[in-house]
């Protein structure tokens, strides 16, 4: 053959491969409003950025007659490419090709970039669009799920791995995500679930959608597994772009610094009015969050989950920092066990990829009742307790208001290491309320006086006696429990500063061979 | 999901207990056909919070609005009868040194309410259906 034909039968081949499972499947695909596995690479990529790995890969199957039909590719295009300059390794599931299932020589592409991004220490996105295991495969298909599997726990902590999914993801296929750091999912489109509804029915006779049991919605409000949602897939790319941009490529780097053009000494005065007069109103805190970050720019991590804490990820002087913040306006801004899982495992991700941390606290305590006792909230919480205790980033915490108990000392507090922590003249840092407090230090006194009208006077007393000596932040100010108390509106500047000063932080756990958190 | 036999005062109850997950603490009050048949018990009885439950709670149109969280009424915001639209206040539980509102998921009439300013209730407590 000829130099020329040779050529002209890899450019044939590469067309062929591009064309995953033909143009039929493609049309489907396309008509169910979802984009193909190599248009989504395409977006989510810097434009032209995009190398590709085992393009010629096909499966090595012969049962039931699979030596028939194979595609180039076998349903997942792999590579590397750049995200805003910076490198990183994707892979996306072919749904064109056996409903993206995976096998045996799929899942070694899969491999393959997990351990090329490991060994490079770049962030790693997986686009999820498959049925599941290749039945055909048997056994190898879940020799492939498990490798997979072992390389997401092994680069979990070293680099960022991203989970998109855009399509069903069902079965053991679901612990691939669950494994890593983040989960995007698409509204309509995508869903995850163990078990399917089929199988809900037979067992538990329960009669649901997939939708239902496992669609955007149901996963990004009541689970808490999706930690994002998009409206459709452009959008959702975006948004990882976006996310990464907050992020360092792996453990060893820190986040990178994005020129800011917002004045760090910027005065917001409105915070100097946001507190409500009566401490038993609400208010949002995310007016707070967008008051001192950079350019009000705040991506929030799972939003419309466990909505009394307030997480995600802003810039305050250029530097990327993850935002930490109790929300009166949601069930008091309580800590309960959703609340605690979320926070505790952003907290770690933050402490695992160098981003320091700003926490902003407003909070009564953690919710009491049998649900929350019998569902563990003593284990959750302290997933909350051991993450920032663990944490070595920097930690900066403003006490906004409340901030009482187990809750005040979870929060960040001086004694769990935090580097700088600071008190609006608002906050209210005590081991109880005051209505609690009088009940339990004079209840007796008081009753011993029968005149009701009395009682109450001597209450209003007391209470007033409690709050000024404890509801105050001068009282934690006193023995160095908080390091200044601070005007609100300069609390972007302060914020800062602090940052900037705990940018050389040194600050490692003792040698373990890995801790024992209680999960 | 659990089932258990339980004494009350010399009458005896059999008592379907579903996992509390912390999102949802009250059981779906739409029956579903239970797929293991459990032995057979003298009588079923479903456990009802003290509060009565809405009957219009388990025609399936009707949204029950629950409690999130322990607390006492501070302040009703509807009545019966009246439209309510998503993100309308439905009421204030003064809880954890906090007067929480409540604001409405759904849109809707209000059909029944079921608690008075004052009352104390508890995470899960139906506080009021909305007819959909």
């Amino acid at each position: 053959m000829a130099m020329q034909d040779k050529i002209k039968e890899l450019l044939d081949r590469r067309v062929e491969a591009r064309l995953g499972g033909g143009e039929k499947r493609i049309e489907k695909q396309h008509s169910q409003g979802k984009y193909t596995a190599r248009e989504r690479v395409a977006m989510l990529l810097d434009e032209g950025s995009f190398e590709e790995f085992g393009m010629f890969v096909t499966h090595r199957s012969t049962n039931f007659g699979m030596e028939k039909e194979s595609y180039l590719s076998d349903g997942v295009v792999t590579g590397y490419g750049t995200i805003d300059g910076r490198l990183v390794y994707v892979f996306a599931q072919d749904f064109t090709v056996f409903g993206g299932s995976l096998s045996e020589t799929n899942a070694l592409k899969i491999c393959n970039v997990l351990d090329l991004a490991m060994k490079m220490g770049a962030p790693v996105i997986g686009i999820n669009d498959s049925g599941g295991a290749r039945i055909q495969e048997g056994v190898n298909s879940l020799a492939g799920y498990a490798s997979i599997f072992q390389r997401n726990i092994l680069a979990s902590g070293v680099v960022p791995q991203i989970s998109v999914i855009f399509g069903p993801c069902a079965g053991g296929a679901v612990y691939s995500p669950a494994l890593t750091d983040f989960i995007m999912m698409a509204k309509n489109s995508s869903y995850m679930f163990l078990t399917g509804p089929k199988v809900v029915k037979t067992v538990t006779g329960e009669d649901v959608t997939t939708e239902s049991l496992g669609g955007a919605e149901v996963h990004s409000t009541r689970s808490g597994v999706a930690h994002f949602v998009a409206e459709n897939e452009k959008e959702g790319l975006a948004t990882i772009r976006r996310l990464l941009s907050y992020l360092p490529s792996n453990n060893m780097e820190t986040a990178p610094e994005m020129p800011n053009n917002d004045p760090i000494e910027r005065y917001d005065n409105k915070l100097n009015d946001i507190i409500p007069d009566n401490p038993n109103k609400p208010y949002d805190v995310k007016d707070v969050i967008l008051g001192i970050v950079d350019n009000r720019e705040f991506l929030e991590v799972a939003p419309a989950y466990a909505k009394n804490l307030v997480i995600g990820f802003a810039r305050m002087g250029g530097m990327s920092v993850g935002v930490v913040a109790n929300q009166p306006s949601y069930l008091a801004g309580v800590l309960d066990i959703n609340a605690s899982r979320k926070g505790a495992r952003f907290v770690r991700f933050c402490d695992a990829f160098n981003i320091p941390l700003v926490t902003l606290v407003d909070v009564p305590g953690f919710l009491p009742g049998t649900g929350q006792e019998y569902g563990g909230i003593i284990v959750q919480g302290a997933k909350m307790l051991y993450a920032y205790g663990e944490a070595t980033v920097p930690k900066v915490t403003v006490t906004l208001r409340k901030s009482y108990g187990g809750s005040h000392i979870v929060m960040s507090c001086k004694q769990l290491r935090g580097d700088i922590n600071y008190a609006w003249p608002t906050a209210e840092i005590a081991v109880m309320g005051a209505e609690g407090a009088v009940e339990v230090l004079y209840s007796k006194e008081i009753k011993a006086n029968a005149d009701p009208e009395k009682q109450a006077e001597a209450y209003a007393e007391k209470k007033k006696e409690y709050n000024d000596l404890f509801c105050n932040p001068y009282n934690a100010a006193k023995y160095g429990y908080i390091d200044d108390v601070i005007e609100p509106r300069n609390t972007r500047y302060r914020v800062i500063k602090a940052l900037q000063s705990l940018q050389t932080k040194r600050l490692e756990n003792p040698p373990k061979k890995h801790d024992n958190l209680p999960l | 999901m659990k089932e258990y036999r339980i004494k009350v005062n010399g009458t005896s109850y059999h008592v379907v207990v579903e996992d509390v997950n912390g999102v949802s603490a009250v059981t779906d009050v739409t029956p579903t056909q239970a797929p293991i048949t459990p032995p057979p018990a003298p009588e079923v009885v479903v456990a009802q919070p003290t509060a009565p439950t809405p009957p219009a709670a388990s025609t399936g149109e009707g949204f029950a609005v629950k409690s999130p969280l322990p607390g006492t009424i501070f302040e009703m915001c509807v009545q019966v009868g009246q439209k309510v639209t998503v993100g309308q206040k439905l009421l204030v539980i003064d809880a954890m040194k906090m007067e929480n509102n409540l604001v409405s998921e759904k849109a809707g009439t209000i059909s029944s309410i079921n608690v008075n300013k004052g009352d104390s209730v508890v995470e899960g407590d139906v506080l009021m259906v909305i007819d959909l």
